[in-house]
């Protein structure tokens, strides 16, 4: 990643133009072409370090719920565990941390009763239990990165 | 926080944002092309849910282990349950921190406020960590760094069976 690439994510992560040309108002931005700004999105989605341009959403705005999960997994269930958490589509983020707790995950569910089920199914499936810790309050949610 | 009311339209238009746009140079148009509706129409509903913040941001997703930013630990702190509010907006400020929660209490010290810190170095995070943990006088916190992403994707809210 150059300079122009570290300007260009900046701008690109949080400030999107919704407008007829954004790529041309990114430009205009940072000094560079639309047809630029277009060839370094695609080379940065090429190198994997742009995985998709599009909006995040709200989830309870939209009527989901959604809720962090650990679990302490013993080295050999863990591949197994791993997989049949990650095969849920509602699971998200999930990251193997150094803890007692080892694994951590988000779920989102389209209901409390859905949300529910899901996890019953994952203790049931992997023999494994998992805490359930849902957001009692949002202090910030902002995940633009500074380049 | 409520339920916002959405049209048929507005979640065709989801569904495309759900995703990743096209490479078009004109994405909104193409939006709005596929839905037969106007681009001018796409671009006011789209502000609008971004107003009713149904859409929290627009722009790039960044892999942020592939962007050199490759340490993230999560951080909980054990805060007396009266202070959870002031610590909780405390934390915030801090650039590195991009989420914050108060959840059930966890653990044997019962830590309600969750933070996620992200740095480039390891040597970094730990010194955001402790300014923070000096900025809110709470001494009493755990990093739970990550050793591995296991999975990240974006969630599919809208699907064709709608």
């Amino acid at each position: 990643m150059d300079d122009l690439d570290r300007q260009l994510l900046n701008e690109i992560q949080s400030a999107f133009p919704v407008e007829p040309h954004p790529y041309r108002v990114i430009g205009q931005r940072i000094g560079m072409t639309e047809k630029d700004v277009l060839a370094r999105v695609a080379r940065l989605k090429q190198e994997g370090i742009i995985r998709r341009i599009g909006a995040s959403i709200n989830s309870r705005r939209v009527g989901f719920v959604s809720t962090l999960l650990a679990a302490k997994v013993p080295k050999e269930k863990f591949d197994h565990f791993v997989q049949t958490v990650n095969a849920c589509k509602g699971v998200t983020h999930n990251y193997e941390r150094r803890h007692q707790y080892n694994v951590w995950f988000t779920l989102i569910a389209p209901s409390e009763g859905e949300k529910k089920r899901t996890i019953r199914e994952l203790i049931r499936k992997t023999g494994v239990d998992i805490v359930e810790l849902p957001a009692n309050k949002i202090f910030k949610i902002k995940v633009d990165f500074k380049f | 926080m409520s339920h916002a009311k959405l049209d048929s339209i507005d979640k065709k238009i989801l569904m495309a944002l759900q995703g990743d746009l096209d490479e078009s140079p004109e994405p909104y148009a193409k939006i709005a092309h596929e839905l037969t509706i106007s681009e001018q129409e796409v671009i006011r509903r789209i502000r609008r849910m971004q107003d009713q913040e149904v859409i929290r941001r627009i722009g790039a997703m960044i892999r942020h282990i592939e962007a050199g930013i490759e340490f993230n630990g999560m951080v909980i702190w054990a805060v007396e349950p009266d202070r959870v509010d002031e610590v909780g907006r405390l934390l915030t400020r801090f650039p590195q921190v991009t989420h914050c929660y108060e959840r059930p209490p966890f653990g044997a010290k019962g830590a309600r406020l969750f933070t996620m810190v992200h740095a480039s170095s390891k040597e970094g995070c730990l010194d955001v960590v402790r300014q923070m943990s000096q900025a809110v006088g709470v001494k009493d916190y755990e990093i739970l760094f990550s050793e591995r992403e296991l999975k990240k994707t974006s969630m599919t809210y809208f699907g064709d069976d709608e």
